[in-house]
């Protein structure tokens, strides 16, 4: 047995005579991740390197330029959801959603490390990854959300990832993109079934728009095909009007919409679906499962409970401070975040809300480490939905929040149902902005 | 001033077909009964009148109250029998106005 | 109309929580607009549809479409068309006048509900009858995150 601390010395004499003898270090329980540098205080770390844990980054190395900040991401490049679907459809090309993340880490002076989390012990400050432990003064979780497939199969891993590889949900990035797109590109006809997520689910509109992108192609190459989306809410929305007007209007014949459709039963090995809608049977499929919180949140024991004492799937956050109600070196930022509001629930789980509260939250932790008073901010979010590919025309969702008087949180919702080419170039105005902001 | 989206099902329809239009304007539709934080009531603006001609001939007014919906949405339909320009305007209690214009084609 | 988005946006919130008040004063503000528009005729249901979803999950924006099932003719045509919340502080929603050359009745729009309660639409013709549906809706929370 040789000890860790061992080998490093041992590697670091190799080192100066016969460098070809480095090698991996063997990871135990006491393995530092990175250890503290010199007086940079406080040590924020960050776990997830998306939408909302860059722009936190960068916005808490602006605005508290002691501080020493570490994002954790476990994924090697920066994949874009937001704008996918229009990539499926190659309205833009890999190229557009494909972005260097160390580029902006060394910009702002964050230290980025590609890792995956294993746990966290918010007793001792503690993460723990595949390369080591990491200690910190405040952490934030930005991991997105999960695939709850365990909702549908329980701990059959085998339907879970067959269901994985063969009919990839594809809302978290990684090879389930590429899979979808290849999929579309060689459907020859059949039936098509989307299962959407119960809400709240990352991104509400996307599925909608998901369809029809998908129902263009089919239309515009004469594929033979039928879409039947398998909706649990009783109709679509948000931009009800505009999305009933574009299947109604532009593919009368592919898509079918089937409100009431709670998934009960996936059988991916017969291709068979249950619903409160009614069987399905398919020839290929879009299987979306119920979205959760990131697993690092249930590491973290942060997930909320409902009134009967289950948990929720989402964290359990203050509403408007943004930290764990139970630990408030705790934030959670991003699709993750739970219950805002009684009166609308979720801030919609969204790229844009991400990023804006991304730079609150980095705010926030300035105003305290200042011991400075913290002032409520609020996000506020926009979506655009391709819903035509020729000419190009979208749709758009405007969401604002005001501040109450008892404190809670209030939201106006504005759908632009009226299918228009400007809302496209919008939407690309939106994308380059955002991608300027945090990952420039 | 801001521009009006408005959507057309066929601006070249046959005589006799059911055109749809759709238009929004963005118009913050004050009611009037709003208070401002010093406990002042917000004045009311509204849209509170719209028109739609086809050739300079009137089509249908709509007369809104403060129940519409902040930056309106208008769904309508007509048949065309004549072509020419599709105007509709907007005035709110400000009196101030907004105004789009469509040409309207009869297909041979 | 210089008003942001952002302006925009907060300003209807703010409006849908004041109109939230005095649902008995809008009963006689209701019994005066039915009376004014049937001039106290009887009035029918058939002919007329009126399509407002069960619940309405944006109460700032509740989609509302009103409908005439027959196209006008040269001796029939609708004059007025009449949309009332009847549980909102001011009930009255809006009208529309047509003319005969419209060709047809058949519009849409988005109404903000203070509460639950009914949406009544109603229709005069030509010749003095009125048309009438009625429709109740849930007012809830909701939204893109619920």
């Amino acid at each position: 047995m040789i000890s860790r601390r061992h080998l490093i010395a041992t590697g670091a004499a190799a080192l100066a005579s016969a460098p070809a003898l480095a090698r991996p270090a063997v990871v135990t329980d006491a393995t530092q991740l990175l250890p503290r540098s010199g007086p940079a205080s406080p040590r924020i770390v960050i776990c997830g390197g998306g939408w909302g844990g860059l722009s936190a980054a960068k916005y808490l190395r602006q605005q508290l330029p002691e501080a020493e900040v570490i994002v954790i991401e476990r994924n090697p490049v920066f994949w874009s959801c937001p704008i996918s679907n229009k990539w499926l459809i190659d309205v833009v090309d890999t190229n557009y959603l494909l972005h260097d993340m160390f580029a902006p880490a060394r910009r702002h002076g964050y230290t980025l490390i590609q890792t995956e989390i294993t746990a966290i012990e918010r007793d001792k400050k503690l993460v723990r990854t595949a390369q080591g432990r990491i200690d910190y003064d405040y952490l934030i979780l930005a991991g997105g959300i999960r695939n709850a497939y365990d909702v549908w199969f329980g701990d059959d891993r085998r339907a879970i990832e067959t269901t994985r590889m063969s009919f990839p949900s594809a809302y978290i990035p990684n090879s389930e993109h590429v899979a979808l797109k290849n999929k579309l590109k060689t459907f020859k006809g059949g039936t098509m079934v989307m299962t959407l997520p119960p809400p709240p689910h990352r991104c509400p509109p996307s599925p909608y728009e998901r369809a029809c992108v998908m129902a263009w192609h089919m239309k515009v190459n004469k594929i033979p095909g039928k879409i039947v989306i398998l909706d649990p809410k009783t109709r679509i929305m948000p931009i009800g009007g505009g999305f009933r007007a574009a299947f109604e209007e532009l593919y009368p014949d592919i898509i079918q919409h089937v409100p009431n459709a709670a998934v009960r039963e996936v059988d991916p090995f017969n291709k068979r679906i249950k619903t409160s809608a009614g069987d399905f049977d398919f020839d290929d499929a879009v299987l979306m499962p119920p979205h959760q919180a990131a697993d690092m949140v249930w590491y973290a024991d942060l997930i909320a409970k409902n009134p009967e004492g289950k948990p929720t799937g989402w964290a359990d956050i203050h509403p408007t401070m943004l930290h764990a109600r139970s630990d408030d070196s705790v934030y959670v930022i991003g699709d993750a975040m739970g219950m805002i509001s009684p009166q609308f629930g979720h801030y919609p789980k969204s790229g844009h809300v991400a990023n804006y509260v991304g730079k609150i939250v980095a705010t926030y932790l300035a105003q305290r480490v200042r011991k400075q008073e913290v002032k409520v901010l609020l996000p506020d979010n926009l979506c655009y939905m391709l819903v035509n590919g020729d000419p190009r025309e979208a749709i758009s969702v405007q969401f604002d929040y005001e501040l109450m008087a008892d404190g809670t949180v209030r939201q106006t919702q504005i759908d632009v149902d009226i299918r228009t080419p400007d809302l496209l170039e919008e939407d690309f105005k939106w994308a380059q902005r955002m991608y300027g902001d945090f990952l420039a | 001033m801001s521009k009006p989206r408005i959507w057309l099902s066929n601006r070249k329809p046959a005589k006799g077909e059911v055109v749809i239009v759709r238009a929004m304007v963005a118009h913050p539709m004050e009611t009037g009964l709003r208070k401002q934080a010093s406990g002042e009531l917000v004045p009311r603006n509204i849209i509170n009148s719209f028109a739609c001609t086809l050739d300079g001939a009137t089509l249908f007014t709509w007369r809104p109250e403060t129940a519409v919906s902040p930056s309106p949405y208008l769904e309508f339909r007509f048949i065309a029998e004549t072509g020419g320009e599709l105007a509709m305007r907007w005035t709110d209690d400000a009196g101030q106005t907004i105004l789009a214009q469509e040409r309207i084609e009869i297909a041979a | 109309m210089p008003v942001t988005r952002r302006e925009t946006l907060a300003l209807g919130a703010a409006a849908a929580v004041a109109l939230a008040a005095r649902p008995a004063l809008a009963r006689a503000e209701v019994d005066a607009l039915l009376k004014e528009f049937t001039g106290g005729r009887p009035t029918r249901s058939d002919g007329l549809s009126l399509d407002v979803p069960l619940t309405a999950d944006n109460p700032n924006a509740v989609p509302v479409a009103v409908k005439l099932a027959e196209r006008f003719s040269d001796s029939l045509w609708c004059e007025e068309i009449l949309i009332i919340a009847d549980r909102n502080p001011r009930p009255a929603v809006c009208r529309f006048r047509f003319e005969r050359r419209m060709g047809l009745a058949d519009v849409a729009i988005r109404v903000r509900l203070a509460e639950s309660q009914s949406v009544i639409a109603l229709a005069r013709m030509s010749d003095g009858s009125v048309l009438m549906q009625s429709k109740p809706v849930t007012v809830a929370g909701g939204g893109c995150g619920m």
